[in-house]
C-alpha cells in the first residue's frame, strides 16, 4: 500500500516507459541483483580455486557474468531504476558462498554453480513470460533476458559436465543453496 | 420528500433511482443516469453504453477538475493558510460549490501536496536548462546541488509566513506517504540531473544525505531574514561542504590515515576526561 504512491512522482518522469510495463523496475531491480550475486560468487571461486585446473574454466563464466552485470547497470542508468537496497549484503554474502563452497573441493564449486543457474534460469523463464503477455514488449529487454537465460543454462550444464554430481551432500548442498537465491530473489524484488 | 414512494418503487422493480437523491452530479455519467430515470426503459441501452465507455475519461475529468480547483485554491493561502477554507475558496473561483472541498479528504494535506509537485516540476524543467559542463562522478557537483536546493527553497517564498504550518500536516499520518513520495522525487530529480549514475549503496547514500540538507536549510529557512536570504544561501554552502568533508573522510584508505584517526580519538578522549591542559 505505501509502494505505489512513493514511486508514483518518480515513474511519471519516464511514463511512457512505465505504461508499456509497469513492472519494469521489479524486473530490471532483481536481474541486478541476480548478476551482482553471480558475479561476486565467481569472485569467491576464483579466489579459492583460481590457480588450479578449473581456474581458465571458472574466469570464463565470471567473465560473462561481469557482462551481464554490466548490462543491467546501463540499464538501470537508462531507466532510472531504484537499485536493490541488499548490495551491500549481496556483495558479502555471494562471495562468502563462491569462497565456501569453493574450500569443500571443486566438485562443491560446480554444484553451488548448478543450483545457482538453475534457479537464475527458472527465475528468467518466469519474467520471459510475464514479458511476452504483452503485446507491446520492449523488445530490448526482452532480447536481453533471452539472452542472458541461454547463457546462465549454458553455465548450468558446464557444471554438471564438470563434477558438480559428485560433490558431497550434494542433494542437501543443492537444496539449501537454491532455497537461499529464491528468498534473495524475493527480497531484491521489492527492498 | 415526495421522492420517497418512487424511491420504493424503484427498489421493487430494480431501477437504479436511489442514487440521484444523494449525488453531487459530477461527471457526465450521473447525469445520464437521472435522465434515464425520468424517461423509461427505452433509455437504458443508451445507458448502459455510456458508462461503459467513460470510465477512464471520468477519472481525467475528475483528475482535471481537482487540479483547476488546487490551483485556484493555492491565491487564498497567504490569507487562510493550508487548510479546507482555502479548498473551497478556491472551489467556488473555479465556478463549483464550496462544499467540493469534500474531493480532497486530506483537506490542507492535498494542498500542500499539490503544491510540493508542482514545485518539483518547475525545479525539473529549470535544472534541464541549466549548463551541465564539468560534471565528474568523483566531486560533488557543488554548485549545481547549492543552486538546484535555493531555487526550491525560493518556491515557497510566497507562502513563508504558513509554510511551518504546511510542515507540520505533512507530518500528519495520513499525509507521510505524500510528502515522502515528493521529498525522494525531488532528491532524485536533483541527484539524477547532477550527473549522479551509481547503481550501488551509493544510490541510497547521496539520496538520504541530500533529502537531509534540503530537509534542514528548509527549517533554517523559515525564519531566515536576511537579505536576498543570503544567510540560508550559506548554511546550505556549509551543509554541502560537511557532505564533502564525510565523503572525503569515507574515501580514506583506513590503513593510512589509522595514525591520524587514533591521535584524533586519544585527543577527543582527553577532552572528554578534562585532562588536556591548553598551554
Amino acid at each position: 500500500m505505501l509502494r505505489p504512491p512513493i514511486l508514483h512522482h518518480v515513474r511519471r518522469a519516464h511514463s511512457a516507459t512505465w505504461k508499456k510495463n509497469p513492472n519494469l523496475d521489479k524486473i530490471i531491480r532483481v536481474d541486478h541483483a541476480g548478476e551482482l550475486g553471480a558475479d561476486r560468487i565467481y569472485a569467491g571461486q576464483m579466489a579459492v580455486l583460481g590457480n588450479t585446473a578449473e581456474g581458465p574454466l571458472i574466469k570464463h563464466m565470471w567473465d560473462q557474468e561481469k557482462k551481464h552485470r554490466q548490462k543491467f547497470e546501463e540499464l538501470i542508468c537508462k531507466y532510472r531504476v531504484r537499485p536493490t537496497v541488499m548490495t551491500p549484503l549481496w556483495n558479502i554474502a555471494g562471495f562468502a558462498l563462491g569462497a565456501g563452497t569453493a574450500l569443500l573441493g571443486k566438485e562443491a564449486a560446480m554444484a553451488c554453480t548448478v543450483a545457482v543457474e538453475t534457479v537464475i534460469v527458472d527465475h528468467y523463464n518466469d519474467q520471459l513470460r510475464t514479458l511476452m503477455e504483452d503485446p507491446n514488449v520492449d523488445k530490448e529487454i526482452l532480447e536481453t533476458i533471452t539472452k542472458f537465460r541461454d547463457e546462465e543454462q549454458e553455465h548450468h550444464d558446464t557444471g554438471l559436465d564438470h563434477g558438480a554430481e559428485q560433490a558431497p551432500f550434494y542433494k542437501a548442498l543443492t537444496e539449501a543453496i537454491k532455497t537461499g537465491c529464491k528468498v534473495a530473489i524475493a527480497i531484491s524484488k521489492t527492498i | 420528500m415526495n421522492k420517497l414512494p418512487r424511491a420504493f418503487c424503484s427498489l421493487r422493480k430494480n431501477h437504479r433511482f436511489i442514487l440521484p437523491l444523494s449525488f453531487v452530479p459530477l461527471n457526465n455519467t450521473q447525469r445520464v443516469i437521472r435522465s434515464y430515470c425520468k424517461n423509461n426503459e427505452k433509455q437504458q441501452k443508451e445507458m448502459v453504453v455510456s458508462t461503459i465507455s467513460s470510465d477512464q475519461d471520468d477519472h481525467q475529468y475528475e483528475e482535471n477538475v481537482k487540479e483547476h480547483i488546487l490551483a485556484k485554491a493555492l491565491e487564498f493561502v497567504p490569507k487562510t493558510g493550508w487548510s479546507i477554507e482555502s479548498l473551497s475558496q478556491g472551489a467556488e473561483a473555479a465556478g463549483y460549490p464550496g462544499i467540493t472541498h469534500g474531493l480532497f479528504p486530506n483537506g490542507g494535506g492535498d494542498l500542500v501536496h499539490y503544491f510540493n509537485v508542482k514545485c518539483n516540476e518547475q525545479l525539473v524543467e529549470q535544472i534541464k536548462s541549466w549548463p551541465k559542463e564539468g560534471l565528474k562522478e568523483s566531486k560533488l557537483p557543488v554548485q549545481l546541488i547549492e543552486n538546484a536546493i535555493m531555487t526550491r527553497l525560493l518556491m515557497i517564498q510566497p507562502y513563508k509566513s504558513t509554510w511551518p504550518k504546511a510542515m507540520a500536516i505533512q507530518t500528519l499520518p495520513n499525509n507521510v506517504p505524500n510528502s515522502l513520495a515528493t521529498l525522494l522525487s525531488l532528491v532524485d530529480d536533483i541527484c539524477y540531473h547532477s550527473g549522479d549514475r551509481s547503481v550501488d549503496f551509493n544510490w541510497y547514500i547521496r539520496r538520504v544525505g541530500l533529502a537531509g540538507i534540503y530537509k534542514a536549510s528548509e527549517l533554517f529557512y523559515l525564519t531566515d531574514s536576511s537579505q536576498d536570504s543570503t544567510a540560508t544561501r550559506n548554511f546550505v554552502k556549509s551543509r554541502i561542504r560537511d557532505a564533502e568533508l564525510i565523503q572525503t573522510a569515507l574515501n580514506m584508505n583506513p590503513v593510512s590515515v589509522a595514525p591520524q584517526t587514533l591521535s584524533a580519538a586519544f585527543v577527543t578522549a582527553k577532552n572528554m576526561l578534562g585532562l588536556n591542559t591548553l598551554k
